[in-house]
């Protein structure tokens, strides 16, 4: 058996965090840390040879499975990735081992349940990124809900209910439209082919006339709007970030937030790519994309607690991505899926950060710091690297994906990459001045000057992360030729439908539908 | 091979029913030949007797399928339907036995004649889903509902059990004169009772303003048995003040075996009218969803909230009957399984949580639930994920259906509203596993006390796991539900809208 020839590889990391998560349920609670640990690591050392592993030649999916699960209604267990889906693998799999050593001390009450949530979230979120079968996708989809709802409802801070309530609501009322978007298609194809089939590759070709694509990307595009979130649909990710456990939020920004985009990329342009395409969509998302950008920036300009404004940033970094992914075209596409990664390194860090800040002194208020460079320079270094990153430095993986991604919108909208532009500046804006109130100024009060710095644990945890952030920043070459053959098809995908709109004769298509169908 | 030419043949075509009336009667005698006359609480056997009598009657019920059923015009169905139907009668009838026992020693209610009841109530069941004559379609539902005036009554001396069961014995009165004068104006101007000699008739009468307002008598009589808006007022009081075992019973089979009425009524012999019915129908499933979903956001106990979601269920059940195919009635089928799985389930844990003579339950008597009583909580959690049509559930599989069915025949507006309802509802499913897990208990030890008897902890988790089995593993049941159907259309003369 070729473990990483075959889906095997796939297949353990979607299940190998749900045994973990077993295991601990049925271990003394003071176990639970260290088999989610273990858990952690092995799930990291089996991902990372992926990279390698993995065959940049051409676009099509790698390491494919096709097993029947519900054969009658034509669902298999199908997976796959390719340069799109990889990262986001690795991501997550990345994200799994310091979750757990950043919750180490901070949990410690319900450990058990904690650890096993971690895990079992870890699972559908890998899940999302691999099925390549749609009923299988929104299980996950929605399977991932229920973990992360109870990691912020049960370990969240004092609005925690209502923000878990929020979050599982806005997610769900997305998904459950895009639910019937799936089944619409599942119909459509069942009249045209006559063969029951909820897969990727056979929804791609399904020839579908333009009211029917409106309609349906317009299904999908909410649930990944709600989800990325793109403004004016991302009022829960803040309270759900403020809430949420320090695990939860950076698996929240690491890689949650990306299934939104990862959403776009591998179903609402290649499904519907008269309807993704068409002037209004586009001119939509990169409006949407820019609103998020400065008014978000603004918002966090204001902000007076540290995590509420971390969270602002992840709306208007996202908000870089939906410019890119609307650029259609290489450039942009690619960019996005940097910046993809890079956010999702830098904003875990900086909520690592916080919530050692938070460990210390029980506080996120930027006000109560000050001066924190005298009393605890390694947590002061860290904290300026990682404002750094999500400021976009050259030197750092935030500045080329922005780099990317504006060069993208410009061969399309110059005026959007313009004003998108100062996107860049704001950050600055907002960052900088969170960075010097807390870590510099004088140290006026007494608490501060008696903190612990950051111990061999926590700098161990954050050490990855900076080093990923330097790699994406000056030699990004590997990842983005990794990327390159998938995007490159996707744009085909979507370029060919611009010209071909709907099926090429509605006649013929209706003809085959009367006669099969009920009234 | 039945072909009804002698009156023998329907003891073949009846057995199940024969032999639960017949099994009934043994256990009342039992009963009463232990007591004398003693007024006491009946024997822990009594409840075994019953179940056992369901298992023997599953086992009759079973071998229906051997019976080649040739002839049309029989007052009974002999179709895998029928089998189908009768197996989620009998389940939903063990459930709430199991459920039972234990409880109604708590309540002071333990008499032999409530088992006998529930078993005389399944046969009501089995005959109202197996009808193919309007007669014998009232004399099933009767047969059910009056046991289950009764049982909602049973503790006579509790004041809310009394109000539900005359409520629920007005309304159901009238319904019931509804149905039989539907019967009668469609007997007098089709001259027959019989579905099969009805549907030739159907172009004729079609017309016919008596038939017409016959068959809307008929409706609204079925609408009222499940619960449907605006014939649901008498459901809240009912379901509230019935013994919780005896609301299970109401909320699973009772509903069930009308809706199975439903579909042999109308969406198969009378599917020729299809645009008489459907457009009502249709309106009156939206009104039930949207209107009972709202409400039941508003309740604030637990069984209450428990019984508008079973209106609400009612409203998607109604968009499976409306699709009036064959994926409609195989959706129907696999819906009201994991339906009365989670359902009973659900009421088991209620059961469970019930403190107090007052059978009080509202939402605050769950905080901190979770974490003391870690399985019950737990398979609540399943049941209301379910009930909200979540995946790695049953329910969500059964939704998934009804909705496939419901595209499939065109009806996007009631899927996309059965969406939609489903998003409302989400708000009070989650807003008990909230309370359940994230408000803090009342004190350390609030729900150490809470516990389920042997019998009733097996019901539960039984119901549990199926509920989960039903998401993971489908396949068979989704083939014999759509096998099953696939009799309903052999019936000749009943056309399925199947077509342009």
């Amino acid at each position: 058996m070729d473990f990483y020839g075959s889906h095997w590889v796939l297949t353990f990391l979607i299940f190998a965090p749900l045994v973990g998560a077993v295991v601990a349920l049925a271990m003394p609670a003071e176990r639970a840390r260290w088999i989610a640990l273990w858990t952690g690591v092995v799930e990291l050392l089996v991902a990372i040879p992926l990279f390698w592993t993995y065959d940049p030649v051409g676009p099509a999916m790698q390491n494919e499975v096709a097993l029947p699960w519900i054969a009658s209604w034509g669902i298999y267990y199908r997976l796959g990735i390719d340069g799109i889906s990889l990262f986001m693998v690795l991501l997550t799999a990345l994200l799994l081992p310091l979750m757990v050593l950043g919750s180490w001390t901070y949990i410690r009450d319900r450990e058990k349940i904690f650890y096993a949530m971690l895990m079992a979230l870890t699972t559908g979120v890998m899940g999302v990124f691999v099925s390549l079968d749609l009923f299988v996708f929104y299980v996950f989809w929605e399977m991932m809900l229920i973990p992360m709802y109870f990691l912020i409802g049960i370990w969240g801070g004092k609005d925690r209910i209502y923000a878990a309530v929020k979050f599982f609501l806005y997610t769900a009322a997305g998904s459950l439209l895009m639910l019937v978007g799936i089944l619409y298609l599942f119909f459509r194809h069942q009249t045209l082919t006559g063969t029951a089939s909820f897969a990727y590759a056979d929804f791609l070709n399904l020839p579908l006339t333009a009211g029917e694509q409106g309609w349906l990307f317009a299904a999908f595009a909410i649930a990944f709007a709600i989800k990325v979130p793109v403004f004016p649909l991302h009022t829960w990710l803040p309270a759900a970030h403020v809430q949420a456990p320090t695990a939860g939020s950076v698996i929240l920004a690491g890689v949650l937030l990306k299934m939104g985009t990862y959403g776009f990329l591998r179903f609402a342009l290649p499904l519907f790519p008269g309807a993704a395409s068409a002037d209004t969509t586009v001119m939509l998302f990169m409006v949407l994309g820019l609103i998020g950008i400065i008014y978000t920036a603004m918002v966090a300009a204001v902000q007076p607690n540290a995590k509420r404004l971390v969270a602002y940033t992840s709306v208007a970094h996202l908000g870089f991505a939906v410019l890119g992914i609307f650029a259609l075209n290489l450039q942009g596409l690619q960019g996005a899926l940097l910046l993809m990664i890079a956010h999702g390194v830098s904003t875990p860090m900086l909520f690592f950060l916080l919530g050692m800040l938070y460990e210390r002194t029980h506080s996120y208020e930027i006000e109560e710091f000050g001066g924190l460079a005298a009393s605890v320079p390694v947590f002061a270094l860290m904290l300026v690297v990682a404002a750094l990153a999500s400021i976009g430095l050259p030197g750092t993986g935030g500045f080329v994906s922005e780099f990317l991604v504006l060069i993208g919108t410009f061969r399309v909208q110059p005026w959007i990459a313009l004003i998108a532009a100062s996107g860049v500046i704001f950050a600055a804006f907002y960052m900088l001045p969170m960075v010097q109130k807390t870590v510099f100024n004088a140290l006026t009060k007494p608490a501060n000057r008696v903190i612990a710095d950051l111990n061999r644990r926590e700098i161990g945890l954050l050490l990855p992360l900076v080093a990923i952030i330097f790699w994406l920043g000056i030699y990004p070459r590997p990842i983005l030729d990794r990327m390159e053959p998938s995007v490159t098809r996707l744009i085909e995908q979507v370029e060919t439908a611009r010209f071909v709109e709907g099926p090429a004769d509605p006649d013929a298509v209706a003809a085959s539908i009367t006669g099969t169908t009920g009234r | 091979m039945l072909d009804f030419s002698s009156q023998a043949d329907y003891l073949q075509a009846l057995l199940p029913e024969i032999v639960l009336s017949l099994w009934a009667m043994l256990v009342l005698m039992v009963d009463v030949f232990q007591k004398g006359n003693r007024i006491e609480a009946s024997r822990p056997i009594i409840a075994w007797l019953a179940l056992a009598g369901l298992v023997v009657t599953g086992a009759a019920n079973a071998w229906l399928l051997t019976i080649d059923d040739a002839a049309v015009t029989g007052l009974v169905a002999v179709d895998s339907f029928r089998v189908f139907a009768n197996f989620i009668f009998l389940i939903a009838a063990a459930l709430s036995v199991l459920i039972s026992i234990g409880y109604l020693d708590r309540r002071d209610i333990n008499r032999g004649e409530f088992y006998v009841l529930m078993l005389y109530a399944t046969v009501g069941m089995m005959l109202l889903g197996s009808a193919r004559d309007l007669i014998l379609l009232f004399l099933g539902l009767e047969l059910m509902s009056v046991a289950v005036y009764v049982l909602v009554g049973f503790d006579r001396k509790d004041a809310r059990s009394s109000e539900g069961a005359l409520k629920y014995f007005l309304l159901g009165a009238f319904s019931s004169g509804f149905l039989l004068y539907g019967i009668a104006l469609i007997f007098g101007s089709t001259g027959s009772t019989n579905l099969a000699a009805i549907v030739p008739l159907l172009p004729e009468v079609q017309q016919s303003p008596m038939f017409m307002i016959g068959a809307a008598l008929l409706l609204v009589g079925l609408l009222f048995k499940v619960a449907a808006m605006p014939f649901h007022v008498w459901t809240p009081d009912a379901y509230d003040g019935a013994p919780t075992p005896v609301t299970a019973l109401m909320a699973t089979g009772v509903k069930a075996a009308a809706f199975a009425a439903f579909i042999r009524v109308f969406a198969v012999a009378f599917a020729g009218i299809y645009e008489e019915w459907g457009m009502v129908v249709g309106w009156l499933a939206l009104l039930t969803m949207f209107a009972a979903n709202l409400v039941a956001l508003t309740q604030g106990s637990v069984k209450r909230m428990l019984a508008y979601s079973s209106i609400a269920h009612a409203g998607y059940l109604l968009v499976a009957v409306l699709a009036a195919n064959a994926y409609g009635a195989a959706a129907f089928l696999f819906y009201l399984l994991v339906y009365t799985l989670m359902t009973i389930g659900a009421f088991g844990v209620v059961i469970a949580n019930t403190r107090g003579p007052r059978e009080l339950n509202t939402l605050e008597d769950y905080a901190g639930f979770g974490w003391q009583q870690p399985l019950l909580g737990a398979m609540f959690s399943i049941f209301l994920l379910s009930l909200a049509g979540f995946p790695l559930t049953g329910g969500f599989i059964g939704k998934l259906y009804i909705l496939r069915a419901s595209l499939e025949a065109g009806n996007v507006v009631l899927a996309v509203s059965l969406v939609l309802a489903s998003v409302i509802s989400y708000f009070y499913y989650l807003r008990v596993v909230v309370v359940m897990y994230m408000r803090p208990a009342v004190s350390d030890d609030a729900h150490r006390h809470v516990q389920l008897t042997g019998p009733a902890q097996v019901a539960v988790t039984i119901s549990a796991v199926a509920v989960l089995a039903l998401f993971f593993l489908p396949g068979w049941v989704l083939d014999v539900a759509q096998r099953s159907v696939a009799s309903l259309f052999t019936v000749p003369g009943a056309f399925f809208g199947l077509g342009p």
